[in-house]
């Protein structure tokens, strides 16, 4: 469904992805995992081409999707949910989870705003709250929420558990795995949380400095100790 | 100084406040969402003043006619805007905010060249319509009606843009992208799409503020900079890009304009500046400083 293919991303001059590949099919679970700086954001946003530059080659359904716009992205069932949440401050929870209407692809009908928000049961009394007055937990929720809201065929999930307390990453958890099995949609997932990652995601890819270094099961990275002291210590 | 002097000091600060809102309502709306400060905007104004004077003439023969050429105007100036979004705007979203300033002025130059062209360089003059003519008199108060209109238009438009951006899911959206266009543009939305509709919404104020502000004044090519100033001067008080502070702000220069005409009569516009300089030091970002619009 979605095939990155050796590609390159700058920030101005600087690189930061160097020849990255990966592929993510059908409803499937896929984790990228890497140290604070290994180009994980970077990846995710060139995925969606909202900020770097990226050299090489992004198909989506074996299309490459060239130089389309950010907008055009979401509304293939590309979702991205940045590792900042950004919701929006100025509308309510309801109000940010109908700002991702617009995402929805041609005859697709999407759930109502309220339809959503009763799938994330933290969020339903919260649902008139202003998007400014929530906590960190509750932002997360609220912007996997707006994300799934468009009916995507994948979410990109950026750090989700940077800065939440266990009790409400172990929710997170179970939301997750329960509106993308209901949903149908796909998982791409960057998180340091070994955890959640493993909770969320059938497979994974390791990055370091920009390269992909490793990509397969679970169980294979436990079967490589090595990987894991070299690419995740601290 | 006698209390009608003060009350009239108050209203026609009121009228004028109100004049400097109709067209840095426009100016800030831009601002606001697409962060643009728009030298041309004086410009399109002018235009818009201009087209009015094209429909109606010198004598308007009603004041339905009157405001319905403003209306025109707007309509008018609205096209002009998407011209100028597509030639100009559109072209510069991702360069340095410098080069924008440099074309919006090339925009200004080239705008009043126009003008030149079309309507001459002659002075015109339009008397307001009949029942905005006179004037209202309360024992020794006297107010031209026409001042009046200006307050009632500069309220109406107020309220109108109050209502769009904070109460309907168009302003929502608007404020959505003037806030953060990146993740607007992830959700789906059509960021430049609504950034075009914004362009074309200034510039119809722009336009709209031309045919109100049309009469009692002095139609001619430099009318687009008498009130870019005191519009621009609010825009920045009222924290740019934001429409509650500008119209604040253009009540509160208005009035120190009016009011200072009584005090110290030698020196017009001293005290507005003066006003100014101690605010922005006192308050740099504003009345109402801050991300949204």
């Amino acid at each position: 469904m979605l095939s990155v293919d050796r590609i390159d991303a700058f920030y101005g001059d600087s690189q930061i992805l160097h020849g990255v590949s990966l592929t993510v099919g059908e409803k499937e679970r896929v984790a990228v995992v890497g140290r604070n700086g290994a180009g994980k954001s970077t990846l995710f946003k060139s995925i969606l081409n909202a900020g770097p530059r990226v050299r090489g080659r992004i198909a989506w359904e074996g299309k490459d999707l060239g130089a389309m716009p950010t907008f055009r992205r979401a509304r293939l069932g590309l979702s991205l949910v940045p590792e900042d949440r950004r919701i929006f401050d100025h509308v309510t929870v309801l109000e940010n989870i109908a700002m991702a209407r617009y995402a929805a692809r041609p005859g697709v009908e999407l759930e109502a705003p309220e339809a959503v928000l009763a799938r994330f049961p933290m969020l339903v009394p919260l649902k008139d709250r202003m998007g400014g007055r929530l906590s960190g937990g509750q932002q997360q929720m609220v912007a996997v929420a707006r994300a799934i809201a468009g009916r995507p065929r994948l979410m990109l999930l950026d750090e989700p558990t940077e800065g939440l307390a266990p009790v409400i990453v172990e929710q997170l958890a179970r939301d997750v795995n329960t509106v993308c099995r209901e949903t149908g949609s796909g998982l791409l997932l960057s998180e340091q949380n070994l955890w959640f990652a493993r909770q969320c995601t059938d497979r994974l890819f390791l990055i370091d400095t920009g390269r992909i270094v490793f990509d397969g099961l679970w169980q294979d990275l436990d079967d490589n100790p090595d990987l894991k002291r070299r690419y995740l210590a601290l | 100084m006698a209390l009608t002097d003060i009350l009239f000091a108050l209203i026609n600060g009121a009228a004028t406040g109100s004049a400097v809102f109709l067209v840095a309502a426009g100016l800030t709306l831009i601002f606001g969402i697409l962060k643009i400060l728009n030298f041309a905007h004086g410009a399109f104004f002018m235009i818009g003043a201009y087209v009015a004077y094209s429909i109606i003439g010198s004598n308007p023969s009603s004041l339905h006619v009157f405001i319905a050429a403003a209306f025109a105007a707007a309509a008018a100036v609205a096209a002009l805007g998407f011209v100028a979004d597509r030639l100009v705007l559109r072209r510069l979203r991702h360069v340095d905010e410098a080069y924008m300033l440099i074309a919006t002025f090339a925009v200004l130059l080239v705008c009043t060249g126009v003008v030149k062209l079309i309507w001459g360089v002659n002075y015109a003059s339009i008397n307001p319509p009949p029942l905005l003519d006179g004037a209202v008199t309360a024992g020794s108060l006297f107010v031209p009606s026409y001042s009046l209109f200006v307050i009632a238009a500069g309220l109406f438009v107020f309220l109108g843009l109050e209502l769009v951006i904070h109460r309907t899911w168009i302003g929502k959206l608007l404020q959505a992208v003037a806030s953060d266009s990146w993740m607007s543009g992830v959700l789906g939305i059509n960021v430049p799409a609504a950034l075009t509709v914004t362009v074309i919404a200034s510039f119809a104020l722009a336009g709209l503020a031309g045919g109100l502000l049309l009469a009692n004044q002095t139609l001619s090519p430099i009318l687009g900079e008498s009130y870019l100033l005191l519009a621009f001067m609010a825009v920045i008080i009222g924290g740019l890009g934001n429409v509650r502070g500008a119209f604040i702000a253009s009540l509160l220069l208005g009035t120190i304009e009016s009011g200072s005409s009584l005090v110290i009569p030698n020196m017009p516009g001293m005290a507005t500046y003066i006003f100014v300089i101690l605010f922005l030091l006192a308050k740099p970002q504003g009345l109402i400083g801050g991300r949204h619009i």
